[in-house]
């Protein structure tokens, strides 16, 4: 079964190769490079995890993580967040908020990867 | 020369200016219009070439950090014209990635020979070459820069020298640091202030060097408390004493608030004098964040002096302060402020209370 990933992430560079190495493990992935365009992605597309970066243009992180964690349809849909480092008091934020989980950058995208495979097994 | 003649016999010397300047105008603006379109066309195509390279080096990348050790079919030929242009394009990753990746491209780098370009461009490249080969050098770790790095750091130029000097600050020793760091202090072309900023950008690691700094008498009040906020934001338990002595010493009243607002926020019981003392201070700002720090440690002796200030201080923060801070001593402080309410009929005074005691804390800490 090929799980599918909602990954919002603005820096080009790092959101192909982290879709590069999630894809390499099997998992679909659909890249968003703002938080207003994921939040539309995860309606439509309704992922088994969504990764969303803190800081990205239109909506930021936590703003869409609110609104999916709001929807009753969505509610239940996994959200790990990528946060900057120097700003790990925000991941409090993004615990209370609702995420499953979070990273802090800079990362390890294996470790990214084994995230994702924790939460989709449970 | 007949046509000028001509033209003569049509107009007056004043008309020909006009139509000689009109002439000058337009073929003024069509070469600027030319220019301008030239410019364009030039720097779409540079940009249209740059993004064809970067999904090329993009693509290398990729399959070299994919790929399993020993095999070595991937191509990347960087020039040395292309060493800044490149290194900005990886340089998101080496920011963004840690672990096996990240060594990946740093191996990456070193087989193309870039750790070459940069020993290179530190030493022939122009000031901004230099400054950015220190850069990348800090953020690739290429420690066989060091020596040159450690030159570099004495550097006339100030965007040099604060880049190697960040550079030095990522894979440098402690004790290299705090050498480089006497030395840079000296050169009156360097500010102090952007070296406390590099050294507060790598963390806690950095603590002992500004801990140290506290001490030196060449760096001025401006960069203590720069040292001492940063010291107070990290919550380096371990400076307090320095962090006190300073304020013990200091004459300068701002230095000596922002010491006391660390010394507070470390909230260090031992300390609860010092703060005692400090509400006897002529300075209000002073006897205000003293207030503010008894509170946030919780020291009950003071409850009697905070009461105090509470009817009798001039200064509506103080007052504030003391309130707050009696609030926060939980059953003992708000006993003091309900006798208060009781006992003394200062409209101020009764508001102030009122008005701390609803609100939430961490609206006022």
């Amino acid at each position: 079964m090929k799980y599918r990933i909602v990954l919002a992430e603005d820096e080009p560079q790092i959101a192909r190769l982290t879709t590069f190495k999630l894809e390499k493990e099997g998992y679909e992935v659909i890249w968003e490079k703002d938080g207003g365009a994921a939040l539309e992605s995860v309606k439509v597309n309704h992922p088994d995890v969504v990764i969303l970066d803190v800081m990205m243009p239109v909506m930021d992180g936590y703003q869409v993580l609110k609104k999916i964690k709001e929807d009753e349809n969505l509610k239940n849909i996994p959200v790990i967040m990528l946060t900057a480092k120097g700003q790990e008091r925000d991941i409090l934020k993004g615990l209370d908020l609702g995420s499953e989980d979070y990273l802090v950058k800079p990362f390890h995208p294996a470790e990214l990867a084994a995230r994702i495979k924790k939460i989709v097994e449970k | 020369m007949d046509n000028i003649y001509l033209l003569l016999d049509f107009f007056n010397l004043k008309e020909l200016i006009i139509i000689g300047t009109i002439l000058f105008l337009l073929i003024t603006v069509l070469l600027l219009f030319v220019c301008t379109l030239y410019l364009r066309i030039y720097y779409n195509t540079k940009n249209k070439f740059l993004l064809k390279k970067q999904d090329e080096w993009e693509s290398s990348i990729l399959k070299y950090i994919s790929r399993k050790r020993g095999k070595a079919n991937f191509t990347l030929d960087i020039k040395y014209k292309d060493f800044q242009i490149f290194g900005e394009f990886v340089e998101n990753y080496l920011i963004n990635l840690r672990g096996d990746d990240y060594k990946r491209i740093i191996q990456l780098l070193k087989d193309i020979g870039y750790g070459e370009m940069l020993m290179r461009a530190l030493d022939k490249a122009n000031k901004w070459g230099k400054a950015y080969a220190a850069h990348f050098s800090g953020l690739m770790e290429y420690k066989q820069t060091k020596a040159k790095l450690k030159n570099l750091v004495n550097d006339k130029s100030p965007v040099v020298c604060y880049n190697a000097f960040e550079a030095f600050n990522r894979f440098g020793s402690k004790k290299e640091l705090s050498q480089i760091i006497q030395n840079i202090s000296k050169n009156k072309n360097i500010s102090i202030i952007k070296i406390i900023e590099i050294l507060s950008d790598h963390g806690t690691a950095s603590n002992p060097i500004l801990i140290k700094m506290l001490g030196d008498p060449e760096i001025d009040s401006l960069g203590k408390r720069l040292i001492v906020d940063i010291l107070s934001f990290s919550s380096a338990i371990e400076s307090s004493k320095a962090i006190f002595k300073l304020a013990k010493k200091t004459d300068d009243i701002e230095l000596k608030i922002g010491c006391i607002k660390a010394i507070g926020s470390f909230e260090d019981t031992e300390n609860a004098s010092f703060f005692i003392e400090n509400l006897n201070s002529e300075n209000w700002v002073i006897r205000s964040v003293s207030a503010k720090a008894l509170g946030k440690i919780g020291e009950e002796r003071a409850i009697t002096v905070l009461k105090n200030m509470l009817y009798s201080d001039k200064n509506f923060w103080v007052k504030f302060y003391s309130a707050f801070a009696l609030k926060q001593m939980h059953e003992k402080g708000l006993e003091a402020l309900n006798e208060i309410l009781k006992n003394h009929h200062d409209t101020q005074v009764s508001q102030i209370i009122n008005n701390v005691i609803q609100a939430e804390e961490n609206v006022l800490a």
